[in-house]
């Protein structure tokens, strides 16, 4: 019995103390240093039809569809048909962000090189001209031709400091929340036909020139010889460039801080007009003859953004008014089809209105579909074209007050 | 985890006295309540302990069982699930030493996932729970047991902090969110229980 008694005394061990360990894990863009000779070097390979994997901007020409996926390349997909498109060819194309297409001439981004393919024969593409260094600020040192990309990384560490370190971080030229407006813009222009992006590209095309928005800058190439294009100037824009959106003779430029417009008339030399500013946030803008929809969205990178869709009066367009402001859940891209609109809500769907009263677009609303995540939209000419981080919906809107679900190609797994 | 699982999912059956095989085996329960002791940053915490071991007496000396019961860590509700072994050393005498050993998990499913006004979600995840003991238990007229024992006790919880990126985050995708911390807590607990035994 002494024993026991004993044998207890000796475990009262002392109380342990309790252990807290706590992990940050945050997404950040780590740097990631390329060569330039590494992929000048490398050839452009035309790959057969793959799976929409991350798809980012839509573009349209003719009966086909340019899907971009950023960073690799571009899916081109028959669409003659857009209850059955048909997936064709895969153009790999590292670090690419963005396209446009002029007269079976189709523009890429190649890192800091500019890229034309001749896609005349969808079946076979040619690669025709590389226009070198025109996008020198993904450069880190031009002298040892070093660049310099962002790679979105999961990171964990004990340090809870850590965390923020991902504010500032500079945004990627090729970011997927950058898109084009609209851009019903599919005529005949200097008689080139050009392709048709969607409402948050930053390529477009305008007056046998090509102009590409990025962080900083507009850039103007002349591309009056398709196969030929040539690097013109470069004009700074203020920071936080988003999208471009073409509209008879004058440039439509969504940046984080507001709305920049450009007259193009003489389109080697594009002149500022107006800048209509507003708090910061991400914005993609469509205009027809009176008016300009311009989106405002939160988001990580958008700070203090506000989610809502504004309306200005651009009849005078050195003087842009704003008339109303409407909240909306989170709006991206947009798309103007007449007197329709259709707006990308990001994962709260897609909604459409009747915008022939801008003052009571919020009354008019047509309708609100909510089964998939809609980031752009192209209001083409045969199907209303919807893209998002899903894939790709086509809808019959020849009935505007009703869109038809055509299809939808789907990413590869998700 | 496999393992603990396989394991687990054995002693369960073993431990239901509907198989037939397991009638050669007595039944046996031991119920205690006690404090658990330990220490944090803020200083000593004394926390409630209720746990019940539910077995098969496969020898004199040997019953081998199904752990569960509640541990109140202040708020947090942990509901321990583990297998048991439970050893004596003299079962003959009035008084007899003995020692157990539980391993398992420990499980917050009494805790709910809170969003507060400023949209971040706390949630809870259980963890590993080991415990050895050593205790003594008296016989009594009716050839039960009272039994008073010491414990030392290990249990590991997450709890997770996160502001979601997304409309609907996956908890296990920290891409999905914009903020996103994880506690990893450990408590060490030394704990002195109160049972019966039959």
């Amino acid at each position: 019995m002494q024993l026991m008694l004993s044998l207890m005394l000796v475990l009262v061990f002392p109380s342990c103390e309790d252990q807290l360990e706590s992990t940050y894990t945050y997404q950040t863009q780590v740097p990631v240093f390329l060569q330039v000779n590494t992929f000048r070097e490398a050839d452009i390979i035309i790959e057969p039809a793959k799976p929409l994997d991350n798809p980012g901007k839509i573009y349209i020409f003719g009966d086909y569809l340019f899907i971009s996926e950023p960073g690799k390349g571009i899916h081109i997909l028959d669409n003659t048909d857009p209850a059955s498109p048909r997936n064709l060819n895969f153009i790999n194309i590292p670090g690419t962000g963005d396209m446009a297409i002029n007269d079976n001439i189709l523009y890429a981004d190649n890192y800091v090189d500019l890229l034309a393919f001749d896609i005349s024969d969808p079946q076979d593409i040619e690669m025709v001209k590389r226009e070198e260094d025109v996008f020198p600020n993904l450069y880190s040192n031009e002298e040892t031709g070093t660049i310099v990309t962002y790679k979105d990384t999961l990171i964990s560490s004990t340090d809870p400091n850590m965390m923020w370190s991902s504010w500032g971080r500079p945004a990627f030229r090729s970011d997927f929340m950058a898109m084009e407006s609209l851009a019903s813009y599919s005529g005949k222009a200097g008689g080139q036909s050009y392709g048709q992006g969607g409402s948050m590209a930053r390529f477009t095309l305008l007056g046998g020139h090509l102009y590409t928005v990025d962080d900083y800058d507009l850039r103007v190439f002349s591309v009056e010889e398709p196969t030929d294009p040539q690097y013109l100037k470069n004009i700074n824009l203020g920071w936080g460039i988003e999208t471009i959106f073409p509209f008879k003779g004058k440039l439509f430029i969504g940046s984080m801080t507001g709305m920049h417009i450009y007259d193009a008339s003489n389109p080697s030399d594009p002149q500022k007009m107006a800048v209509y500013e507003h708090v910061t946030s991400c914005d993609p803008v469509v205009v027809n003859d009176d008016y300009a929809f311009v989106t405002l969205r939160s988001a990580a990178l958008c700070r203090m953004g506000a989610d809502e869709l504004h309306v200005l009066d651009i009849k005078d367009l050195y003087n842009p008014q704003l008339i109303k402001s409407y909240p909306m859940d989170n709006p991206h891209g947009l798309g103007l089809s007449g007197d329709y609109l259709y707006l990308a809500e990001g994962e709260y769907g897609l909604k459409s209105f009747n915008v022939a009263d801008v003052l009571e677009i919020s009354n008019n609303r047509l309708e609100h579909l909510k089964d998939f995540t809609a980031i752009d939209i192209i209001p083409g000419p045969k199907s209303l074209i919807v893209i998002g981080p899903d894939g790709v919906c086509q809808f019959d809107y020849s009935n505007p007050e009703k869109l038809k679900k055509l299809s939808c190609i789907n990413v590869s797994f998700r | 985890m496999k393992v603990i699982y396989t394991i687990f999912a054995a002693t369960l059956y073993l431990a239901c006295p509907s198989n037939s095989w397991g009638q050669a085996f007595s039944y046996t329960h031991h119920s205690e309540i006690g404090i658990l002791t330990g220490r944090d940053n803020f200083g000593e915490r004394i926390n409630f302990t209720f746990q019940t071991f539910n077995g098969l007496q496969l020898s004199e000396r040997h019953a081998f069982g199904f752990v569960t019961g509640l541990d109140q860590y202040g708020s947090l509700s942990v509901v321990p699930i583990a297998m048991g072994w439970r050893g004596i050393l003299n079962p003959l005498n009035k008084w007899q030493l003995y020692g157990g050993v539980d391993l398992g998990f420990g499980s917050t499913l009494l805790e709910p996932t809170v969003v507060t006004t400023w949209n971040e979600h706390r949630w809870q995840d259980g963890g590993f729970m080991g415990q050895s003991s050593i205790g003594l238990r008296i016989k009594n007229k009716k050839a039960n047991f009272w039994s008073f024992s010491l414990a030392y006790k290990r249990q590991i919880y997450h709890l997770t902090t996160a502001n979601p990126r997304e409309l609907s985050p996956d908890r296990n995708r920290p891409e999905d969110w914009s903020y996103y911390a994880k506690d990893k807590i450990t408590f060490n607990n030394v704990v002195y229980r109160l049972g019966y035994w039959f």
